[in-house]
């Protein structure tokens, strides 16, 4: 049918109004499809606090559904110690201004309180007056908790580093006031065992110092997976004798007792594994103030060798089982927090082992003692770098 | 009645530091006692003349706070001078809160550790001239 020119026209305007409406359409559902698709929750409300979109998020994070919020006042999630920031931060989106990276606390649905991140800006309609606000909540509850945990290390590793310095210097001051000059009657006052034995207490002392700052440069490793192993066929069974040798100068109490049912080389790194141990017998050394043995048991077939590390102490409650093996954690309890440490011992052992496609485990009770064991396979190819 | 031997109790969980105070008391012509749990605190306390206490404040397992706390409520024991020692950042607030009368941070210096004790022992003397 032939078209006269005019109408060829209005329909191609109206093409073009098509075209435009569904290309305007096209970029709002690409911009709901962001909002929705983030990971932050984004609200948006009036100057009147009330509540007129809620993506996903919003939901995830907050627990309440869109249905559940929109027409509803945003001070709902705000905890009633904390209502004064709301109209505190309309003031300042009426004069124009942004929230940057507020942070603070909202609750949710269930009545968890949460640390959250908000960023709040000015909406303004097409003549520049401001009309509401659009909101961006961040929950960064496990970031603030993981900051309280890295404060937290900064104290007790300060705390792990003076105890040796303590120690030592200590011995060297009183070794410095039997030997100065003009002291004569020092040197009849102390015994020559007593000399003797603080010298070897400041060795002890400094090699617990290497080991603590090593243990912070492994951790440093970990992070930026730079953990390098060195692989080699060993003796398992010399390297736990000497290991537990090792552990014996930790203790003047326990008896440190090895049942190895196991002969044979593995293939891994050796001081690696003899670190792992050795952590493992000086926790169970720890955590066991009032029992008098300790057993390390080795068992093993032609696949694979575990090596368990038994006390008889404070032990350790099942809901923390996970939870210890993370980087910075010790389990909390007034009377856990008595006893010395970092806080990476474990996070490390966790990270040598599975980088020999070990596994380690825990298994414990409250007051009844703790085995921890791990796990290696025997016959590893040799593909590590 | 130990005449003029001024006794000291020691207690520290970690064997080389109580070792170390010993032998830097004992130099000094103190007569030292130690204890690294709480039960023997008290049993030093009982069968001995006690004249000062050095406590660490985390003693694995107990806070040396609460011993602190619960020492100085104690009729027979609560005149003892007690020094706290820790290597804890916020020990000394802790230990002045808990009640202790002086504190001392980890790690310290000989002369000072021995001015302050020579400082509480005297004190001691000076106002309870016939202990026992």
């Amino acid at each position: 049918m032939a078209k006269p020119p005019t109408l060829t026209v209005n329909k191609t305007m109206q093409d073009i109004l098509d075209a435009e409406r569904k290309a305007a359409e096209e970029h709002r559902a690409r911009l709901v499809a962001i909002v929705e698709s983030s990971e932050d929750a984004i609200i948006s409300k009036t100057l009147e606090s009330i509540i007129t979109s809620w993506n996903a998020s919003a939901q995830r994070v907050f627990g309440y559904s869109a249905e559940e919020m929109i027409g509803q006042s945003i001070t709902k999630l705000i905890p009633e110690e904390l209502l004064d920031e709301e109209p505190q931060i309309i003031d300042r989106l009426k004069r124009g201004e942004r929230v940057d990276h507020f942070e603070t606390q909202r609750r949710t649905k269930d009545g968890r309180i949460i640390e959250v991140s908000l960023t709040i800006s000015p909406i303004k309609d097409s003549q520049g007056t401001i009309i509401g606000a659009s909101k961006i909540a961040r929950d960064i509850t496990e970031i603030k908790k993981l900051e309280q945990r890295k404060d937290d290390f900064i104290k007790m590793a300060s705390h792990e580093l003076k105890t040796p310095i303590t120690s030592i210097k200590g011995y060297v001051q009183l070794l410095q006031n039997i030997y100065s000059e003009g002291n004569e009657d020092g040197m009849v006052k102390v015994s020559a065992t007593t000399v003797k034995s603080s010298l070897n207490t400041i060795s002890k002392q400094v090699d617990k110092l290497t080991r603590l700052v090593s243990e912070l440069l492994d951790l440093s490793r970990i992070e930026s997976g730079k953990l390098e192993l060195y692989m080699t066929e060993f003796d398992l069974g010399t390297m736990i004798e000497e290991a537990v040798q090792d552990a014996r100068h930790l203790t003047s109490k326990h008896a440190l007792v090895v049942h190895n049912n196991f002969e044979g080389k593995i293939y891994g790194d050796r001081d690696r594994l003899s670190q792992v141990l050795l952590n493992l017998l000086a926790n169970a050394i720890k955590y066991s103030p009032d029992s008098l043995e300790i057993d390390i048991i080795v068992t093993g077939d032609k696949k694979s060798v575990s090596v368990s590390v038994k006390d008889y102490g404070i032990g350790i409650d099942k809901k923390e089982h996970t939870r210890i093996f993370e980087r910075f954690y010790r389990v909390e309890g007034k009377s856990e927090q008595t006893y010395p440490g970092f806080g990476i011992g474990l996070f490390i052992a966790n990270e040598i082992v599975h980088r020999h496609d070990g596994t380690i485990r825990v298994e414990s009770e409250k007051n009844k003692g703790s085995i921890f064991t791990f796990t290696l396979p025997i016959n590893l190819k040799p593909n590590y770098r | 009645m130990s005449d003029q031997v001024t006794t000291i109790l020691v207690v520290d969980d970690d064997p080389d530091i109580s070792m170390m105070l010993r032998l830097m008391l004992e130099y000094k012509g103190y007569n030292v006692k130690t204890a690294d749990r709480q039960e023997e605190i008290y049993r030093v306390l009982d069968s001995n003349h006690i004249d000062l206490i050095i406590m660490d404040m985390l003693l694995s397992g107990v806070n040396g706070t609460d011993i602190c706390q619960t020492l100085k409520q104690n009729k027979s024991y609560g005149n003892i001078p007690l020094m706290m020692i820790s290597a804890h950042p916020n020990a000394m607030e802790i230990c002045q809160e808990a009640g202790a009368d002086d504190f001392i941070s980890k790690p310290f210096d000989m002369q000072d550790i021995l001015g302050k004790i020579a400082l509480h022992t005297s004190k001691i003397k000076h106002t309870k001239p016939d202990v026992n």
